[in-house]
């Protein structure tokens, strides 16, 4: 049945879904590739976020709470740019398969110390909603 | 009657998804006088590569690994 409560969820489901699909989305006309320019675009800019934060946090004197440490620092690193390389790979040729595995690489070596850190974790989320719209993988968690 | 309340439902609720693209796509055509072409779209890749090639390169010269 339909009850007030539900169309509000619904519609709070909707809206969520449809903002982020539609920033994805660009209008008729574009190729295949353009599309896929777009959604490179947009986790090259979740990643170039997470990679502000971890710095910023890297740059805390030493010793300090929050600080992230100079080897995760250098994994998060060498994710940013080996994701940039797979967004390259992804937009030319249509495959994820860059993308996916410097996730995962990120998953299994960052500390899990620096995963809880609220900052990074909302910097990741972000970065793996935009995976998950591009790969279609649902569990991105290890 | 509920149909209708649903589908106006879905319809206000993909609204603010709309007009953001709407924004997106006005903001580029005022401050360029164009819809972003193909070649404007995926020309911005590099761009962003480059970026954050030049992010990292800042941090791994000022952090050399001992």
């Amino acid at each position: 049945m339909l009850t007030r409560r539900r169309v509000r969820m619904s519609s709070l489901v909707c809206l969520m879904f449809l903002t982020v699909a539609c920033a994805q989305k660009l209008p008729p006309g574009y190729s295949a590739q353009a599309q896929r320019a777009m959604e490179g675009h947009q986790i090259l800019q979740e990643v170039m976020g997470l990679s502000r934060v971890v710095i910023n946090l890297n740059a805390l004197p030493p010793n300090s709470v929050g600080r992230i440490s100079d080897d995760d620092t250098r994994i998060v690193r060498d994710f940013a740019l080996a994701t940039s390389d797979g967004v390259g790979r992804y937009v030319d040729l249509g495959a994820p398969d860059g993308i996916l595995a410097a996730w995962t690489s990120l998953q299994q070596r960052l500390s899990a110390n620096t995963k809880i850190s609220p900052q990074v974790k909302a910097a990741l989320a972000l970065v793996s909603t935009q995976i998950q719209i591009i790969t279609g993988v649902k569990d991105l968690t290890q | 009657m509920n149909t209708v309340l649903q589908l106006l439902n879905i319809e206000q609720a993909a609204m603010p998804g709309i007009l953001m693209l709407l924004s997106i796509i006005k903001a580029h055509h005022n401050a360029t006088g164009q819809i972003p072409s193909e070649q404007q779209i995926l020309a911005a890749i590099p761009v962003d590569q480059q970026t954050l090639k030049t992010m990292w390169d800042g941090w791994t010269a000022a952090h050399p690994q001992t």
